[in-house]
């Protein structure tokens, strides 16, 4: 655990056999604030005074020492699914524990070779659930009295937990900081500590994972380092008596961290007669290796501080206890904490919204009035404009009217002079025609015709650029022959006709719809025989008929 | 529940809760609402400026325009094109034409004038008056013929939009017509039927007064 400025800020009330002790943790010191024996008159009054006035109603980590903390290792679970597991392990608890209301499961790592040996053991492991180590607390007096203290404090929990449990991470960090680069941490690790109450700690841990932790006293007095010494030796040595049914060797090797005065420390070192890594520091010293500061302490040889510190500046916990008296002062708070920053969190947003749309219609307002001004300047050129029109005396609207529609008239008219001048052109001087019918399509009826105008037509088009536009004039020139010449003569003059009119009318389609001689003629044929006739079978012959189709341009 | 909190907490909850209310109902029952309703007076003040910016730009160039067109316009209001179809003064310029252009004859038929909508007259209200004219010729060659048409489509009162013409050499010209010519007898060679659209430009409320009956804009 790296220990940093934003480390949180909290009291620590450590709950030993004997009294309780407070603690006020922050990121650069440890400060200790009281010790209230259990006995204490009015105990729940002062602790709520002190966690509210001395530790300025800071969150409170509620950290376990007492004796009366059991476990059950090896707890394993069946192999159940996700949704199932949490409870399968809280009934598996509550068997375990049942007279215990604080309870907690701490999930054990298994070694790989152990699941993936092929051993039939090894196949059980394989298809059992998690292992598990099982705490559970019994509801002693002094944690009623903690718990009505906190509640009638007011202040937020941060949770319950057990102090040896909390300290195993602290002892191999310990571990693996003193082995440093030269060696590599030990299987076991000892950490032993004396507390304010008198009572010796030992926490004991395997590969980083706690093994066995004992709480016992010592008789030894204040300055007997001698004592002291050979109290703590034996205790360690009773400690090793009890690691030894659990597979310990000292051929494992062992790490041996204590908190002591530098003199206790070195009377213990001279005592130790097993092989081990001896280390001996004071809390301070501790702290230091750990990368952490503790401040200055009255009682550098006690451990308490360290446990403060280490479990107090944690951002999480290794095992927190589920207390169903704590959850009744916790959870409500919780949700209050919740709701105080989902509201500030809220405020914060709208205030922003605020600032932002009171800003947005301040700079609209400007701009309003900015545009306003514009649009004085643009509505004085405008009424300047329409003076000068009318000035001029002209209704605009109808000059554009009028010529608008005269030009639209003019491009939808059949300018039949141009048409006739090319026609009398093509006629040149030598040839004359009957009659000569123009009409413009869009009022009048097309007449039929007998010959199939398709290939004509492509050819228009081809004139008109690939554009088809559409037959609007159509012309029609009638001619006669006199007899005195022979019909194919006057065929060719018709054929000769209808090429120069093609070339002079190259958009539109010119065809000879009845030849000088045709025997094809496709009118009804009509006339008089006898004396009424007005015209002979041979000058009905020499009669021709050019049809012109086009476009108005 | 307050003694598990705190009154503290609750005292925090509740005035947070009543600065969310009031920031809130600041945030979005006034400020937003006015914000949109600044924007859209905004939009309607560019719009407005937009607008006048574009039709003194337009007046400008219809200005311009109209300083080219004045020619224009006011021939075409000479010629008649904007006023009412007098029968009266089309019967005197049909004469004019048949004199000018020495066709022996033209006698002429004008229909009722029919009102129609024109989508380019309708920005100065006003509406098309159309009456059709049948014109038939008498004469003596083909050019006075011609002549006649010309000066109908050019010196005849408002437009004159030709629909059909029928030209038919009725007689040769030959030793009997020659001396018919010679002796003063008008010889009609040449036969044509002229059918045209005589068109003007009048007032919606000038084409009510008349009783013609008069469209809505739009319909045809």
């Amino acid at each position: 655990m790296s220990v940093t400025l934003m480390s949180p800020s909290r009291t620590v009330l450590l709950i030993g056999d004997d009294a309780l002790y407070i603690y006020s943790v922050t990121a650069r010191a440890v400060r200790f604030i009281e010790t209230l024996p259990w006995n204490t008159d009015d105990f729940v009054r002062t602790v709520s005074g002190l966690l509210r006035k001395e530790c300025g109603g800071k969150p409170v980590l509620i950290l376990n020492d007492m004796t009366d903390q059991y476990f059950k290792g090896g707890q394993r679970l069946p192999n159940v699914g996700m949704m199932d597991k949490q409870g399968v392990l809280k009934r598996k608890l509550q068997v375990a524990f049942p007279n215990y209301p604080i309870r907690g499961a701490l999930p054990i790592k298994q070694k790989k070779d152990e699941r993936s040996a092929g051993s039939d053991k090894a196949a059980n492991v394989r298809t059992a659930g998690d292992l598990y180590l099982f705490a559970g607390v019994p509801m002693a007096e002094p944690l009623v009295k903690t718990f009505e203290a906190v509640k009638t404090s007011m202040v937020s929990v941060v949770g319950f937990t057990l102090l040896p449990v909390e300290a195993s991470d602290m002892v191999r960090a310990l571990s693996t900081k003193l082995a440093g680069k030269e060696r590599p941490a030990s299987e076991w690790a000892v950490f032993i500590g004396q507390h304010q109450s008198g009572a010796l700690r030992q926490v004991v841990t395997r590969n980083g994972q706690l093994a066995m932790t004992r709480i016992t006293a010592v008789a030894a007095n204040e300055g007997d380092y001698q004592a002291w010494a050979m109290d703590v030796y034996q205790e360690f040595k009773a400690t090793l008596g009890y690691l030894s049914r659990y597979g310990y060797s000292a051929d494992d090797g062992t790490d041996l961290m204590v908190v002591a005065s530098a003199e206790a420390g070195n009377a213990l070192e001279q005592m130790i007669d097993i092989p081990c890594n001896y280390s001996s520091f004071t809390s301070n010293e501790a702290a230091r290796v750990l990368g952490m500061s503790i401040g200055v302490q009255e009682h550098a040889g006690y451990a308490d501080p360290l446990h403060a510190a280490w479990c107090g500046r944690k951002t999480s916990f290794i095992l927190k206890m589920d207390a169903a008296d704590l959850n009744r002062i916790h959870q409500p708070r919780q949700a209050a904490a919740a709701a105080i920053v989902l509201l500030l969190a809220g405020t914060a947003y709208l205030g922003w919204q605020v600032a932002s749309n009171a800003q947005k219609v301040l700079s609209t307002q400007a701009e309003i009035s900015d545009q306003k001004r514009v649009l004085g300047q643009a509505t004085a050129e405008y009424d300047q404009e329409v003076k000068r029109l009318e000035a001029m005396g002209y209704d605009v609207k109808l000059i554009q009217a009028a010529l608008n529609t005269f030009n639209d008239f003019e491009t939808n008219r059949m300018d039949t002079m141009p048409l006739l001048k090319k026609i009398s052109d093509g006629l040149g001087n030598e040839l004359r025609i009957d009659k000569i019918t123009v009409k413009d399509l869009a009022f009048n009826a097309p007449q039929q015709s007998a010959i199939d105008l398709t290939r004509l037509k492509d050819a228009a088009i081809a004139a008109n650029n690939g554009e088809d536009k559409p037959p609007r004039v159509e012309t029609t020139i009638h001619m006669s022959f006199p007899q005195t010449i022979t019909p194919e003569e006057g065929r060719k003059q018709i054929d000769d006709l209808e090429r120069r009119l093609k070339a002079l009318l190259p958009t539109s389609i010119v065809w000879v719809e009845k030849n000088v001689g045709s025997k094809d003629y496709t009118e009804t044929t009509s006339g008089a025989a006898g004396r009424n006739k007005e015209m002979t079978a041979e000058e009905l012959d020499m009669k021709a008929e050019i049809r012109i189709t086009g476009p108005l341009s | 529940m307050i003694q598990l909190i705190g009154a503290k907490r609750v005292m925090i909850i509740v005035v947070l809760a009543g600065l969310c209310a009031v920031l809130g109902a600041g945030a979005y029952m006034y400020l937003i609402p006015q914000s949109d309703k600044l924007d859209r007076e905004l939009k309607t003040v560019k719009s407005d400026i937009s607008f006048k910016r574009s039709e003194a730009d337009r007046f400008r160039q219809e200005m311009a325009e109209i300083q080219n067109e004045k020619n224009t316009f006011q021939s075409l209001e000479v010629l008649g094109f904007l006023g009412e179809q007098s029968r009266l003064a089309a019967r005197k310029r049909i004469e004019a034409i048949q004199s000018y252009s020495r066709v022996l004859s033209a006698s002429y038929n004008i229909a009722p004038g029919v009102v129609e909508n024109a989508e380019t007259a309708t920005i100065a209200d006003r509406v098309v008056l159309k009456s059709k004219i049948t014109i038939d010729v008498e004469a003596l060659d083909d050019a006075d013929v011609y002549s006649f048409i010309h000066l109908l489509e050019n010196a005849f009162i408002g437009y004159v939009s030709i629909t059909s013409i029928e030209l038919e050499r009725v007689q040769d010209l030959n030793e009997v017509t020659l001396r018919q010519i010679g002796s003063g007898i008008p010889a009609v060679l040449v036969k044509a039927k002229i059918e045209l659209d005589w068109k003007t430009l009048m007032s919606r409320e000038q084409a009510l007064v008349i009783g013609a009956s008069v469209p809505t804009p739009g319909s045809q």
